[in-house]
């Protein structure tokens, strides 16, 4: 009579921590599944976003193109330097013509 | 002649005197006799006739009766609507005292297990004529009845569900089946209640029976401690989820407020550069330059790429 006491009392130990299992695993599951459905859901807004944005872009660039790759790569110098860099410029560059050739140089 | 007339009349006076005597005694002894025909039934009474010990009245209702005086007729009452109490399995007195009566009160469940049962069972009188002469003691043919049924029905089930949840449907079955054993002895009984007070595991195995109810009770903390974590991670998770949504939804505004702004900003000057691209893109290279340099180091060679490094040098000094 004692061992089958014990028998039972060890099922309803075991069952308990099957069925506490079983809850944990399903809500792992379920929150696995929420978070990543909520990814993909963002990821695609996002896209709509940079999609749209990079038509903009395109349509509006498309009308200049000349123009915006000076723009835009004045830019990019203004990100390229910094305090850091050292810069060896050419006497008869674009920036020092006027320097050292005077009002000639302007041309 | 007053006098004769009056003379003889005390002499027939004494005799006369005697016999009446004679009469109230008879009459005395009779009238207590014949009082004894009428009779009285209280309110929580039933009362049963017999003549000569056969039943004449076999249930009469409260009130004043007449029969014939006894003992030709017999009345008997009996209070039947008083609930009367016994104990199957051990004695409450025993309980108290702390005696235990285990051969009366063990029975054997389904799953071979012993348990001890104090039932409590309350009767009435259902039939006052059955009740009188059908059965010698009443209390214990319903005592053995009850026991009867009881062992039937507990072995019918695990100890398990004696322990727990089947108490009540015991309880229920054990009176119908009673009862309906009862009525076929043709016992006048009606059993009110018959009441479970106490269900034990025997002593010897009383501390694993323990541990299987809390073996139980574990099992159920486990499992609520399970939903609790489920109910804490699945609102919180649904939170994240809301909160990636509205940031992309933000960054998507971002980005095409963004490029709309710049388009607009970039098509304005754009348009402005095509009348005088040459100038425009003169000072915008200028300006540039201006917001550069003077954050940089600058050597300047001239176009043969002579390096003249005087001023290193001094600057090593």
């Amino acid at each position: 009579m004692r061992a089958e006491r014990e028998r039972i009392a060890r099922q309803y130990r075991a069952e308990g921590e099957e069925q506490a299992l079983r809850i944990r695993a399903d809500a792992d599951r379920q929150r696995e599944e929420i978070l990543s459905g909520a990814y993909k859901e963002a990821e695609k807004i996002k896209g709509e976003g940079d999609a749209q944005a990079t038509r903009t872009y395109g349509a509006a660039y498309a009308k200049n193109p000349r123009f915006y790759k000076l723009l835009r790569t004045l830019e990019s110098y203004k990100k390229i330097f910094d305090d850091k860099t050292t810069a060896i410029l050419s006497s008869d560059s674009e920036l020092l013509r006027v320097m050292m050739r005077g009002e000639n140089g302007a041309k | 002649m007053m006098q004769a007339a009056v003379q003889p009349a005390p002499a027939p006076l004494a005799p006369p005197q005697q016999k009446p005597r004679l009469h109230v005694w008879v009459a005395a002894a009779l009238v207590p006799w014949l009082l004894t025909s009428v009779y009285l039934v209280s309110t929580q009474q039933q009362a049963v006739v017999t003549r000569f010990g056969a039943v004449v009245e076999p249930r009469v209702l409260p009130g004043i009766h007449i029969a014939l005086p006894w003992p030709i007729d017999r009345v008997t009452r009996l209070k039947v609507q008083q609930l009367q109490r016994l104990v199957v399995g051990g004695d409450a007195a025993d309980a108290i005292v702390g005696r235990s009566q285990p051969l009366r009160s063990q029975f054997l469940t389904g799953d071979q297990n012993i348990i001890n049962l104090r039932v409590v069972v309350q009767y009435s009188v259902g039939s006052p004529v059955d009740y009188l002469f059908r059965t010698g003691n009443v209390a214990q043919v319903v005592s053995s009845t009850v026991e009867t049924a009881l062992a039937a029905r507990v072995a019918a089930q695990t100890v398990d569900a004696i322990l727990t949840t089947g108490k009540a449907a015991i309880q229920a079955d054990v009176r119908t089946a009673s009862q309906r054993l009862l009525d076929e002895y043709r016992a006048g009984v009606l059993l009110s209640t018959i009441n479970i007070e106490s269900v034990t595991p025997p002593p010897e195995a009383a501390d694993a029976f323990r541990d299987v109810a809390s073996a139980r009770a574990d099992s159920a903390r486990i499992v609520n401690e399970a939903q609790g974590y489920a109910n804490d991670v699945i609102p919180r998770a649904r939170g994240e989820a809301q909160q990636l949504l509205e940031a992309a939804q933000g960054y998507r505004q971002r980005k095409i407020d963004e490029s709309q702004g710049d388009a607009a900003r970039f098509t304005q000057v754009a348009e402005e550069y095509g009348k005088d691209s040459e100038v425009s893109a003169e000072r915008l290279y200028l300006e540039t330059m201006e917001t550069i340099l003077p954050k940089i180091k600058k050597l300047i060679v001239d176009n043969k790429g002579n390096l003249d490094l005087t001023i290193i040098r001094k600057g090593e000094k």
